[in-house]
C-alpha cells in the first residue's frame, strides 16, 4: 500500500500562509488506478514529490508497504519500489540512447548485466518501443519520450507507479498511446497514481480524488465525479464535452450509466 | 530570412561497423597517442612518411570518405600557410626562388617549409580518423575507463562522466530549442544580422534569457528524475561495458610496437 | 483584403540530396474578423504553413498576399502576428510590460506610443496592466504567462494573428481564458489558430482546412465540416467526439440532417431522431 495520512505541506519560500497540502490522506492499493485532479496550483504535483520523498511532509506521513520516505535508511529501497513519471518528456531522460536510459535506474541499484539486458528488453516490450533500442532520444516523438520514461520506471519492478501529468504536453496521438500503456500497466500487483488536470482520463480508474487549493474535496467512484458539474468547475476542472452529452442524454431518460468514451457511449445507446 | 538550423559543434562522428570503428575506443586513443608522439620525436622524413602511410591506411580501412577526413583541415588552413610561410623564409639566401629584399625562399628553406604543414596536416588528420569512427559517448566512456585508477586519489571519475554524458544528450535538444527561440523571437520582430557588433551581441539577450531560463529548470527536473531513480554516483553497472577483445590488444601492440620502432630508429 | 495564400509550397533543402517537401498546392484565404482553424497532425505541414503565413519562410512556389500587398519581411513587416507554441517560454525581460514592448520597439514604435500599446495589450488579454505590467514574466501562472506572451505579439497590432496551439498544456481556466482571448481578438485582426485537433476551436470557427501530408484534404466552411464529420475521417483524423458519436447514429440510419457540437443539443437531437428505446 502506497498511504498519504494527514499530509500537511509547506512550501518554505512560499510568501503566502496557506499550505500547498492541508490534511490530505488517501491509499492506492495494490492493483489499482487512483487519479488525482486538480487545477494547476491546487497541489498535485507536490503530491507526486512526496510519494517517493523527493519532499518530506510537515507533519503527517508517506508510508510505501511501510516504509516512511521520511527514513534515510530505506529510501534507496523505497524509490525502488515507487517508479517516477514526470510531465516534461524531454527533462527526464538521463541517457544517450534509448536502451541505455532504460538501464540507468537499474544500473543505479547495481543490477547485473545479464539481469539488465532482460529489463531492459522487457520494459521496452511493454511500451512498446521494441526495436528503437539505439536510438537517440532527441530523435523521438513526444509520445515515445514519455514511454520511455515510463519504461526507466517499470524497469526498475516497482510496485507502484506515480505519474505527474504524463500526457499533458503531448499531442492527440501521442496521449492515446500513453494513456493505454498507463492502463495496460496497472493491475497484477503493480498500483498507479496518476495525476492528471484531464477528466477524460478518470475513465476506468478505480477511484478518483479531487484537489482544491490543497483541500482534498471529492474522494470516491469517478462514475459518481462526472456527475458533481458544480464542484468540478468551482475547483477549475472542465467536463469533457461528452461527459456533459452524456449527463444530458441521462436526463432526457437514455441508458447511459456514465460512459465516457465514444465507443461505450455508442454501445449502450443502440449497441 | 532567419537560418532555419544551428549546427551542433562536433556533428562529426560517421557511423559505421569498419574494424576501425568496431576497435575498442581506449586503443583508438591509445594509438593517437603513440602517433602523436612519433610525429613529435621523429626528426626528419622518414618518420613523417611512416605516420602519414598509417593514417592513409586507417582512413581506407575506415570506409570513411577521404574529403571528410581532410575537412578537418579547414579550420586550421591559415595556420598551415602561416607555417609552411614562416618556415620557409631565409635571410640573405645565396640562389633564391623568390626574394623580396633581404628576405627569399629558396629550395631547402621551402623543403622545411613543407616538412613543418605536412606535420600539422598529419596530426589533424590522425585526430580526426579518432572522432570521425568513435562516437562522443564511446570517447567518454573510454576517458572514463582509462581515468578509473584516479578514484583511489578521490577524483569523482564517475560524476564527471555522468555530466559529459548529460551534456551530449542535451546538446541537440538545446540547439533545437535555441533554433525555435530565434525564430519566435524573429516573428516579434527581433533583428540578428544588422548594426555593429555591439548591437548584434544585445540582440542575442532575447534568445540567452529563455534559454537560460529553460536550461536551469530543466536542470532541477532532471536532478528529481536522477534521484527518483536512486542515482548516487557510485556503485552503479552499466548495460554495455565494452571488453578488450584479443584483436583489440593485438592492434594495440602492434601500433605501439611500431611507433616505439619508429622512434627508435627514424 | 484578406491573407491570402495561392497555391504555396515549401520544400527544404531544394535542389539537394535531402529535398524534402514539406507543403505542397496549399491555398486558402482569411478575411479581417474570420477565424479560420487549421488542424492536423503532427508531421503535416502545419508547423511550415505558419512560418510561411508568417513571412519567417519564403514558399518556394506559390504566392501569399496580405491585403493585396505581396509578403514580405519588408514590405509587410507587423502585418501578420505569429504566437508560438508553448509562447510563455520564449518571454525574457525583467517585466512583464517590457517584455510586451519588445515586439512593437523592433517596429520602431516610438516610446510614447510604447506603454500606450502594451498596456492596451495587456486589457486585451484580460491582465490589468497596472497588477501584472511591473511584475516578472517569471512569476506568472501558466494560463497568465500564456496571455502576457500573446500580449507581446498583439502589441505590434498585425492585421491577421497565428496561433500554433494556443491552448497546448494548459488547464481548464488557462483554456477558457485563452478562448476568450482568441475570440476578442477577432473584432481587430483576421485570426488563423493551427491545432492537432478540431476539439477545442470549430464550434467557434469560420472556416476549417484541414492538412495532411503537406497537402489539404479538406477546405471548407466549419459548418460543412460539422454536418458532415466523415470529412475527418478521410482525413486521419478524430472528429470532434460529439460528432463521432451523432455520426454513429447516422451510420445507424437514424435521421440526423444537422449535427451540432454542443452536447446538450446533440442530446436532444438524438433524443428526436429516437436513436435509443424507451
Amino acid at each position: 500500500m502506497l498511504s498519504y495520512c494527514n499530509i500537511i505541506f509547506r512550501y518554505p519560500s512560499s510568501s503566502d500562509e496557506a499550505a500547498a497540502l492541508c490534511d490530505v490522506s488517501f491509499d492506492v492499493a495494490p492493483g489499482t488506478r487512483v487519479v488525482v485532479l486538480g487545477a494547476n496550483g491546487s497541489g498535485k504535483s507536490t503530491l507526486a514529490r512526496l510519494a517517493n520523498g523527493l519532499l518530506l511532509p510537515e507533519s503527517g506521513s508517506v508510508t510505501v508497504d511501510g516504509l516512511r520516505t521520511s527514513d534515510e535508511n530505506v529510501i534507496r529501497e523505497l524509490r525502488q519500489r515507487v517508479g517516477m513519471v514526470f510531465q516534461r518528456p524531454d527533462d527526464q531522460i538521463v541517457a544517450t540512447t534509448v536502451e541505455e536510459d532504460v538501464a540507468f535506474g537499474p544500473e543505479n541499484l547495481g543490477i547485473q548485466r545479464d539481469e539488465l539486458r532482460l529489463r531492459v528488453d522487457a520494459a521496452l516490450a511493454a511500451v512498446h518501443l521494441t526495436g528503437l533500442e539505439s536510438r537517440e532520444p532527441h530523435v523521438l516523438s513526444g509520445g515515445q519520450k514519455q514511454r520511455l520514461a515510463i519504461a526507466g520506471a517499470i524497469a526498475m519492478h516497482p510496485a507502484y507507479l506515480v505519474l505527474d501529468e504524463p500526457t499533458s504536453m503531448l499531442d492527440p496521438q501521442g496521449r492515446a498511446d500513453v494513456l493505454a500503456i498507463i492502463k495496460s500497466l496497472t493491475g497484477r500487483d503493480r498500483g498507479v497514481l496518476h495525476i492528471t488536470h484531464d477528466l477524460a482520463e478518470v475513465a476506468g480508474a478505480e477511484s478518483a480524488i479531487v484537489l482544491d487549493r490543497g483541500h482534498v474535496v471529492f474522494q470516491g467512484d469517478p462514475l459518481e465525479l462526472l456527475g458533481e458539474g458544480r464542484l468540478l468547475s468551482r475547483c477549475g476542472l472542465e467536463l469533457p464535452p461528452l461527459a456533459r452529452m452524456a449527463i444530458e442524454l441521462r436526463r432526457l431518460g437514455a441508458p447511459v450509466e456514465g460512459s465516457q468514451t465514444v465507443a461505450t457511449l455508442q454501445e449502450a445507446l443502440w449497441g | 530570412m532567419v537560418a532555419m538550423s544551428i549546427p551542433i559543434p562536433f556533428g562529426q562522428f560517421v557511423p559505421g561497423t569498419s574494424p576501425i570503428h568496431r576497435l575498442d575506443a581506449r586503443v583508438k586513443l591509445g594509438l593517437v597517442v603513440a602517433y602523436v608522439a612519433v610525429l613529435f620525436s621523429a626528426d626528419g622524413w622518414a618518420g613523417l612518411v611512416v605516420a602519414m602511410g598509417a593514417a592513409l591506411l586507417t582512413v581506407a580501412l575506415s570506409g570513411v570518405p577521404v574529403r571528410l577526413a581532410l575537412r578537418g583541415l579547414r579550420p586550421v588552413a591559415w595556420l598551415l600557410v602561416f607555417t609552411l610561410v614562416a618556415n620557409s623564409l631565409r635571410l640573405d639566401v645565396s640562389d633564391p626562388l623568390v626574394s623580396v629584399g633581404r628576405v627569399g625562399i629558396d629550395s631547402e628553406g621551402l623543403l622545411s617549409g613543407c616538412y613543418f604543414a605536412v606535420r600539422i596536416i598529419a596530426l589533424v588528420l590522425g585526430t580526426s580518423i579518432l572522432t570521425l569512427t568513435t562516437s562522443p559517448i564511446a570517447l567518454t566512456d573510454a576517458l572514463t575507463r582509462i581515468m578509473a585508477p584516479l578514484r583511489h586519489v578521490r577524483v569523482p571519475v564517475d560524476d564527471i562522466a555522468m555530466m559529459f554524458s548529460i551534456a551530449l544528450r542535451f546538446i541537440p535538444t538545446t540547439a533545437e530549442e535555441a533554433e525555435k527561440i530565434v525564430v519566435a523571437q524573429t516573428a516579434r520582430g527581433a533583428v540578428f544580422d544588422q548594426g555593429g557588433p555591439v548591437k548584434r551581441a544585445r540582440a542575442w539577450v532575447p534568445v540567452l534569457v529563455p534559454l537560460f531560463v529553460n536550461l536551469f529548470r530543466r536542470a532541477d527536473d532532471l536532478a528529481l528524475a536522477m534521484e527518483s531513480r536512486c542515482y548516487t554516483g557510485s556503485r552503479r553497472t552499466r548495460l554495455h561495458m565494452p571488453m578488450m577483445r584479443p584483436a583489440d590488444w593485438i592492434v594495440l601492440a602492434t601500433g605501439v610496437g611500431v611507433a616505439v620502432l619508429a622512434v627508435v630508429l627514424l | 483584403m484578406g491573407l491570402i495564400a495561392r497555391d504555396i509550397g515549401y520544400t527544404y533543402s531544394e535542389g539537394t540530396d535531402f529535398e524534402q517537401s514539406a507543403l505542397s498546392g496549399v491555398s486558402f484565404q482569411v478575411s479581417p474578423g474570420e477565424l479560420m482553424l487549421v488542424v492536423g497532425s503532427t508531421g503535416s505541414g502545419k508547423s511550415t504553413l505558419l512560418r510561411l503565413l508568417a513571412g519567417l519562410l519564403e514558399p518556394t512556389s506559390g504566392a501569399l498576399m496580405v491585403d493585396g500587398v505581396p509578403l514580405s519581411a519588408k514590405t509587410t513587416r507587423g502585418a501578420v502576428g505569429l504566437v508560438f507554441q508553448d509562447p510563455e517560454s520564449q518571454m525574457f525581460a525583467e517585466t512583464v510590460l517590457d517584455d510586451v514592448c519588445f515586439g512593437p520597439r523592433n517596429l520602431g514604435v516610438s516610446d510614447s506610443d510604447l506603454h500606450v500599446r502594451a498596456e492596451e495589450a495587456l486589457s486585451a488579454v484580460g491582465l490589468d496592466p497596472d497588477e501584472y505590467g511591473a511584475r516578472s514574466p517569471f512569476g506568472l501562472s501558466g494560463g497568465e504567462a500564456r496571455r502576457a506572451a500573446i500580449a507581446g505579439v498583439l502589441a505590434m497590432r498585425p492585421r491577421y494573428l497565428l496561433l500554433d496551439e494556443p491552448t497546448a498544456w494548459l488547464d481548464a481556466s488557462g483554456r477558457s481564458a485563452i478562448r476568450e482571448v482568441v475570440r476578442a481578438s477577432r473584432n481587430d485582426a483576421g485570426v488563423v489558430v493551427v491545432s492537432h485537433s478540431a476539439e477545442e476551436f470549430l464550434g467557434e470557427a469560420d472556416g476549417l482546412v484541414i492538412l495532411s501530408e503537406g497537402q489539404i484534404a479538406f477546405s471548407g466552411t466549419a459548418r460543412d465540416a460539422i454536418d458532415d464529420p466523415a470529412v475527418f475521417h478521410r482525413a486521419g483524423l478524430q472528429p470532434p467526439e460529439i460528432l463521432a458519436v451523432l455520426q454513429g447514429a447516422r451510420d445507424r440510419g437514424f435521421d440526423l440532417p444537422e449535427l451540432t457540437l454542443d452536447p446538450v443539443c446533440a442530446a436532444q437531437l438524438l433524443e428526436k431522431a429516437g436513436a435509443w428505446l424507451r
